[in-house]
């Protein structure tokens, strides 16, 4: 973690296989720019997220995280992405409660087709991150164990 | 006999459970304990008054397939109902001893000196009385209230198969949200440093975990190693994570029964917390736990028109 001028956000996103991930496809053969602090964990669908993996992220020192999916009724399992709002909204209005920054944490659906959206999105999450600073809450310090 | 030890033997003599699971006095002045009876004899010590604070369910996902017969407050009958809607229990094992609940108290409320210097204690209309050698002190019930009783919405059970009737006044209900309200006033930071202080103590004996009803999995993610999520060298980062897991594991299904709470050997209180995700969970989702055995679990299930304004 650097200096303020220069600090570099780690952002991770979580995109589903059949729309986002697709969707940030389509922005690389389209050859969109968008920042380069996105690492990216393909996952079969936005259902499959498990809120436990975000606040696992923010303890093991990434500054942001992502995670999108198919727009409500696209779900190439029909309804992965409506249980998925529910569960993200409660971890969403969890963090806000107890003092996670907003912005910390972002959600969206993207579909193969939006590239342009995807590279939007990574350049707002990661401004917002950028403009927060380095995640602090949450991290542990000491040495890790795996 | 006591009403509900004359229940419990009849139950047991007629051969409707194989065991019913009450309450009976501890050792403990102000805190009854939990006894299981199998045979009719057993069922003499069976007691309800306003010391019988423990949700009882907790204890029955293990006798899950056997005939059971529980006491239950109104916390504990929906605590009940979510183990209920979560095929933890089936309606036909059980027989639900209803207890109309004016609120019961814990010694948890007075100063640890004070409780240790009692001999004995009872608790008579709307009056504690506490006594020490020959010192005898009376205390309002009310001083001594826990506080999920403060602003219990659901005293009458919502399952029962019987019914035992309180003869004590009823309470005005407080507003369930004050101490979401009042934690919310703080600046975000501040927020987060509360959360901080309040876990820091925690040791990580999950004793709080144990307690609840709802934490019946027996296979925790606090207790895996492949992934290891928290520990084994236990920090404030991890007593944050596991807090935070645990609090989502509970949205939608805590029922304040203030189990958690009770149990903790630090005195960790985040009674707040699953109180903000219960309010949470009845904005978005208009969905309050444990009412409707029926009703699928709320995390379990959508509608097409959920709130998804937070999203991109
Ligand atoms: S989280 Fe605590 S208050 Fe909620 S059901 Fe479990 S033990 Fe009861
Ligand atoms: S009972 Fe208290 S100390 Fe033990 S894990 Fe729970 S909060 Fe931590
Ligand atoms: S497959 Fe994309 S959200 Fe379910």
């Amino acid at each position: 973690m650097s200096g303020d001028g220069d600090f570099q956000p780690r952002v991770l996103a979580f995109l589903c296989h059949w729309c986002s991930y697709a969707g940030a496809d389509l922005a690389g053969i389209s050859r969109l720019q968008y920042p380069p602090n996105v690492r990216v964990v393909r996952v079969p669908c936005s259902g499959a997220v498990n809120p436990l993996w975000i606040l696992k992220a923010l303890q093991r020192g990434v500054d942001g995280v992502l995670v999108s999916g198919c727009h409500p009724g696209d779900c190439h399992y029909l309804a992965g992405n409506y249980v998925a709002r529910r569960r993200l909204a409660l971890l969403k209005d969890l963090l806000d409660y107890v003092g996670m920054e907003p912005g910390r944490v972002s959600f969206s659906w993207v579909s193969a087709a939006e590239g342009q959206k995807f590279a939007q999105i990574i350049r707002e999450v990661t401004e917002t991150v950028r403009a927060l600073g380095p995640g602090r809450k949450l991290v542990k310090e000491v040495a890790t164990d795996d | 006999m006591t009403e509900p030890a004359s229940l419990a033997r009849s139950l047991l003599e007629e051969g409707r459970v194989e065991v019913v699971v009450g309450y009976r006095p501890g050792t403990l002045p102000l805190r009854a304990r939990p006894h299981f009876a199998f045979s009719p004899e057993q069922a003499a010590q069976f007691i309800w008054d306003r010391t019988c604070t423990p949700d009882l369910t907790v204890y029955l996902p293990r006798l899950k397939g056997r005939r059971v017969a529980v006491f239950v407050k109104g916390c504990d009958a929906r605590s009940l109902v979510v183990l209920l809607q979560e095929r933890q229990l089936s309606r036909e094992q059980l027989v639900v001893i209803g207890l109309e609940c004016p609120g019961v108290v814990t010694p948890d409320k007075l100063p640890p000196e004070q409780y240790q210097a009692l001999t004995s204690a009872t608790v008579e209309g709307e009056q504690v009385l506490l006594r020490g050698g020959s010192q005898l002190e009376r205390v309002p019930v009310e001083q001594l209230l826990a506080d999920p009783c403060r602003t219990c919405q659901h005293p009458d059970p919502v399952i029962q198969d019987y019914l035992i009737p309180t003869n004590c006044g009823r309470r005005e209900r407080e507003d369930p949200y004050g101490v979401v309200a009042q934690f919310e006033r703080l600046e975000r930071e501040e927020r987060w440093v509360r959360l901080e202080r309040e876990v820091a103590d925690c040791i990580g004996c999950y004793a709080c975990r144990q307690a609840c009803p709802l934490c019946y999995c027996p296979d925790c993610f606090t207790d895996r190693f492949q992934p290891r999520w928290v520990g084994p060298i236990w920090s404030t980062s991890d007593a944050l994570f596991f807090h935070l897991a645990r609090a989502l594991h509970l949205a939608g299904r805590c029922v304040d029964c203030g189990a958690c709470v009770r149990a903790c050997p630090l005195g960790i209180d985040l009674r707040h917390v699953y109180k903000r995700l219960e309010q949470a969970v009845k904005e978005r989702f208009g969905y309050v736990p444990g009412l409707d055995p029926e009703a699928p679990p709320v995390l379990g299930t959508f509608r097409p028109e959920d709130p998804g304004d937070f999203i991109k």
